[in-house]
């Protein structure tokens, strides 16, 4: 197997002639978390896109697990053992918790061990445990954001994008929420976090990147959270 | 006539309509596609069942099924290319393939049609007291509401099911989540095609002359249903299309004989101030918690 799980290799992304990601090339190990900070319009989320197949690349490759992605479509990529948590949620406010949870097990490859991360999820996050028939547009926000993670956990995957989760939550639903995300990241799942808090991120990450309208900028390391000039660059992207 | 009577009547071409309206919500649902060339389907049925004359019952229900599906199909990977077209593109395609169809069956089968000669004792009437009710009748009902209730099991208790209810609601999302989105759609399309086939065989029973706009007719009906239910609602949608049978046959009670060549402006009128009162749907509520298929 390979050393690296994901690899962008020099990855360009387009909006017709307007250019959202330039060059970028990035790497996430088995168990790493990987930071990526930036404005907005820094093309964060559509790197996160771009792998997972919903856009596709104008330039670079992608590879998982050694093999290219670049050309697969989201369901394939799924299944191989990428799952996203998209900005927003999008969850399905009509549906019930339960089958929300039910549409991420469409992401495995086996069903072989689903109860057993089905059991696991319900306790990482007790409040989805404790609504499973309610509609999931009733939760409330960091209940809504915890479903979203839930239903991605289950899907068995290697790697987890997640995309901003912290957006519009109350700070001690935040702090919940990473202490959720360091015990998926020591379950062995690989984490690449696009974030706007970009002092939680670099804290949280083995390594953390700042895009700047869609150019990798900086690097930074946990180390550099008390470095006031780089954390000042990695805020304003 | 007796108020039981009319509301056996009323129930029939409801459940009849109600079948062709979720025929069309189903790909509406997983395409947002308006498919007019479904009542094409109808007809091509039909005319499968004209080409059979002679078979076995059986085969020429098994025949009007597989040729009804297939085409169902077909018309999936003629809108294929579409996938990622405007609306309104999608719609005026669907137009072309409607109209396309019924003038090669016009060229084909000319303009008067053909019989079908397909179960007609079924057109006779049991009497209960003074209610008198065809066979054919109780039949429409009884498929509609076996139907109805497949259905409703299918997307509601199964993960094939789930996965077309989430691929309706939001597609993008059911992709990234491992919903394989062309299969959804194939099963939409196959889906629309089973109960087109079985709108057919009940329509064969009770007008057995198979003309051009055969099925064209049925279609719009039940399209107007549709969007007066809730456009992209499964559950609405249907309910539109029995909402406008129904109300289709009481109309026509109620007017005065005379009066019944305005049954359709009537009837407009009324579907017009229903929208205008409640544009989303008659049936999808205000708490826009209604499913979408």
């Amino acid at each position: 197997m390979s050393r690296v799980l994901l690899e962008l290799d020099h990855v360009s992304v387009s909006y017709g002639s307007v250019p959202a990601v330039r060059d970028l090339s990035l790497e996430v190990a088995p168990g790493e978390v990987v930071g990526l900070v930036g404005s907005n319009g820094a093309g964060k989320s559509t790197t996160l896109a771009a792998i997972m197949g919903v856009h596709r690349l104008a330039a670079g490759d992608i590879m998982f697990e050694g093999i290219s992605i670049a050309k697969e479509q989201p369901d394939a990529i799924a299944r191989r053992g990428v799952a996203l948590v998209p900005e927003g949620r999008h969850i399905y406010p009509d549906f019930t918790v339960e089958d929300n949870l039910r549409l991420g097990l469409l992401g495995r490859s086996t069903r072989e061990g689903a109860d057993r991360d089905l059991e696991w999820v319900r306790r990482l996050f007790p409040a989805i445990a404790d609504s499973s028939t309610r509609m999931a547009g009733l939760l409330s926000g960091g209940q809504q954001q915890q479903l979203a993670i839930a239903r991605a956990l289950v899907s068995d995957p290697r790697v987890l994008l997640l995309d901003e989760p912290s957006l519009g939550l109350a700070p001690s639903v935040v702090d919940t929420l990473f202490d959720a995300l360091a015990e998926i990241r020591d379950k062995g799942v690989a984490i690449l976090l696009v974030e706007q808090r970009a002092q939680l991120t670099v804290a949280f990450a083995d390594r953390t990147h700042v895009l700047r309208n869609g150019d990798l900028v900086l690097t930074l390391g946990p180390e550099d959270v008390v470095d006031t000039e780089r954390m000042t660059q990695a805020y304003f992207g | 006539m007796s108020f039981v009577q009319l509301l056996i009547d009323a129930t029939a071409l409801g459940a009849l309509l109600a079948l062709v309206a979720m025929g069309i919500a189903l790909v509406f649902g997983v395409m947002r596609l308006v498919n007019f060339a479904y009542g094409e389907l109808i007809t091509i049925g039909a005319f499968t069942l004209v080409l059979t004359k002679g078979w076995p019952i059986v085969l020429r229900v098994l025949a009007a099924f597989v040729v009804v599906i297939a085409s169902s199909l077909l018309m999936e990977v003629i809108f294929r290319p579409l996938r990622r077209a405007t609306a309104a593109t999608m719609l005026v395609a669907t137009f072309a393939l409607s109209f396309l169809l019924q003038n090669m069956f016009l060229f084909i089968f000319g303009p008067q049609g053909e019989t079908i000669e397909f179960l007609a004792p079924l057109n006779r009437a049991i009497e209960i007291g003074d209610l008198r009710i065809r066979w054919i009748t109780i039949i429409a009902i009884a498929l509609g509401a076996v139907l109805l209730g497949f259905m409703s099991w299918l997307l509601g208790k199964t993960s094939v099911g789930l996965q077309m209810r989430a691929a309706a609601a939001d597609f993008t999302t059911a992709r990234i989540l491992g919903v394989r989105a062309g299969r959804v759609i194939m099963l939409a399309f196959v889906l629309s095609g089973f109960l087109a086939a079985a709108v057919t065989l009940v329509l064969a029973v009770q007008r057995p002359l198979a003309t051009p706009n055969y099925g064209f007719v049925v279609l719009v009906p039940a399209l107007v249903g549709v969007v007066v239910g809730g456009l992209g609602k499964l559950v609405p949608a249907t309910l539109g299309g029995f909402a406008i049978g129904f109300a289709t046959v009481v109309l026509g009670d109620l007017l005065p004989s005379g009066s019944r060549v305005f049954l359709n402006s009537v009837l407009f009128a009324i579907v017009i101030i229903v929208l205008l009162v409640r544009p989303d749907g008659l049936f999808t509520g205000r708490t826009g918690v209604a499913e979408r298929v």
